[in-house]
């Protein structure tokens, strides 16, 4: 089975999420848990004790998700992030993502190991001399 | 031609190789790491070009800093694209 096996199975705006935002099934964690609580505004330290992860780690986290538009920062120090899609299409991704998540775990964690190590499979593939494609047909 | 003659000439056409290869890649996939590894041979091509040249060519004259340089550039180039480009490839 490949990693890309069960891609079939993720709607489209949950795998352009994973691409674009989510690089470990940690960070998916992470997003899952502050949407689960998106009443509330969370710490990088509160989300690291909760979630039994190491607070510099969260902190990053946090940032990204938030640079990717799926967090909200308050003014305060420490910062307080809450769960806060900024377009209904990307909180539509983030639901088909999490429901992915739970009825078809194998395929979402395929997924994002499959993003991680596509740069290492591209500089592999540069030195193939012909395309898999080719190979395939011939 | 000598042996090491066969042997920097060898050296330059399978870096010059790898180079090409890595580039079509980059242009295809346009995964930023490609280009810098792509640069990166391109300039221990030349390093071995400028080997060639030192050893063979110009015995007489002493171009150990000269073909050091494209080296010294090529894997700077690599580092840069390693820690920057791939550290700031998340969005």
């Amino acid at each position: 089975m490949s990693a890309g096996d069960g891609d079939a199975s993720l709607s489209r705006e949950a795998l352009v999420l994973v691409d674009q935002c989510i690089d470990s099934v940690l960070l998916l964690e992470v997003l899952l848990f502050l949407r689960s609580e998106s009443e509330k505004e969370w710490s990088a330290a509160e989300v690291s004790t909760c979630l039994s992860v190491e607070k510099n780690w969260v902190q990053k986290q946090l940032v990204d998700l938030q640079n990717c538009g799926l967090l909200t920062a308050g003014t305060t120090k420490p910062v307080r992030y809450r769960y806060a899609p900024a377009t209904p299409a990307l909180a539509g991704a983030v639901e088909s993502l999490a429901t992915a998540y739970k009825v078809r775990r194998v395929a979402v964690i395929n997924r994002i190991m499959d993003r991680s190590t596509a740069h290492l499979r591209s500089f592999a593939d540069a030195f193939r001399l012909r395309d898999r494609d080719e190979e395939g047909a011939s | 031609m000598t042996m090491a003659g066969v042997v920097y000439i060898l050296c330059a056409a399978t870096s010059l190789t790898c180079a090409a290869l890595l580039l079509r890649a980059f242009r295809r996939s346009g995964a930023r790491l490609l280009l810098w590894s792509g640069i990166c041979f391109g300039c221990l091509a030349l390093n071995n070009v400028l080997l060639f040249v030192d050893m063979r060519l110009l015995p007489t004259i002493d171009l150990f800093v000269l073909r050091n340089v494209p080296t010294l550039v090529g894997i700077a180039l690599l580092l840069y694209g390693m820690i920057w480009e791939e550290g700031g490839a998340r969005r």
